[in-house]
């Protein structure tokens, strides 16, 4: 089952461009413009720190299809 | 596929077409009883050395729209192009090395006469020139990845790079060197048999055979031993 992800939006929000996310969660721009991409699916700890820098729940970010539209 | 991308493809195909048929017209010329395998080897040299100059001049242009996109300044827009660029052009530089060795080998045993000797120079400034792209290339993958401090000039920059890696790197890394490593073990037994069988002609040696195997062996012992570790000795195999 594919994951998705707010990331871009929630990034948006920030103003903040992926080298500076990549900076406040530890790992590097290609990762965060991947995890954009849905090319790669965070591990639990980097998915946590994402939630942390946007101050909202993992399940915000990261959702299994269907389920955002649910909301 | 734009009409760049679409007349450099030309522009390969004219070339590796022109050298084999150079080659297959030079072995027209000659009677097929002259025909032996020690000609074949040169000329699979000699084809390959041509392939090695198109992929040198390809990895060029690559290596350019990288460097111009990060001088221009990297923004979340561009990045993605620069990083593919980049690393198009250190992976060709990388598969135009091997080529360039067995060309080389195929000059020095007729270095008296002048045209092998220019030959042999050629190849040797292709293989300077694609040591010091592999050099300038990692001075770019820095620039995209600047959390990465390990210098280049540093014997050890692999290693520090793989150390420094984030998740998503490592996890590409792996899925890459699995499936290479998958690949090599369907083309080790088949070219063990291709070789097996060529040991029964007057005048093939085991050597190849030879070779071919005890590569065969490092590569699954390494494999294997590798993939106890990680099993059964977590914390050894990320040492």
């Amino acid at each position: 089952m594919p994951l998705y992800n707010r990331v871009k939006e929630l990034r948006a929000r920030l103003n903040i461009n992926q080298q500076e996310l990549g900076s406040m969660v530890g790992v590097s721009r290609q990762t965060i413009s991947q995890i954009e991409r849905g090319d790669y699916n965070p591990s639990i700890l980097l998915a946590l720190k994402l939630a942390h820098v946007f101050n909202v729940s993992c399940e915000t970010v990261f959702y299994l299809k269907g389920e955002f539209e649910d909301e | 596929m734009s009409k760049k991308a679409f007349f450099y493809l030309v522009l390969c195909l004219c070339a590796i077409g022109g050298a084999i048929a150079y080659f297959v017209l030079d072995a027209l010329a000659v009677s097929l009883n002259e025909i032996s395998i020690e000609y074949i080897l040169l000329a699979i040299g000699r084809v390959g050395g041509v392939i090695a100059l198109i992929i040198t001049i390809i990895s060029l242009g690559y290596y350019q729209k990288s460097k111009r996109l990060i001088k221009h300044g990297i923004n979340d827009d561009n990045y993605d192009i620069a990083n593919r660029a980049a690393c198009i052009a250190s992976n060709l530089t990388l598969v135009a090395l091997p080529l360039l060795f067995y060309c080389s080998a195929t000059y020095t045993g007729s270095i008296n006469k002048l045209i092998s000797l220019i030959c042999l120079t050629v190849v040797a400034c292709l293989l300077l020139i694609n040591i010091f792209m592999e050099i300038k290339v990692a001075k770019l993958a820095k620039d995209l990845h600047p959390e990465i401090n390990a210098s280049i000039y540093d014997m050890k920059f692999a290693q520090k790079w793989n150390d420094q890696m984030d998740e998503a790197l490592k996890a590409i890394s792996e899925k890459a060197a699995f499936r290479s490593s998958q690949l090599m073990f369907s083309i080790y037994p088949i070219m063990a048999s291709i070789f097996l069988l060529l040991s029964g002609l007057e005048g093939f040696s085991l050597l190849p055979l030879l070779i071919i195997c005890l590569l065969w062996f490092i590569h699954i012992c390494s494999y294997g031993y590798n993939a106890y570790l990680v099993e059964n000795h977590p914390s050894k195999a990320t040492k």
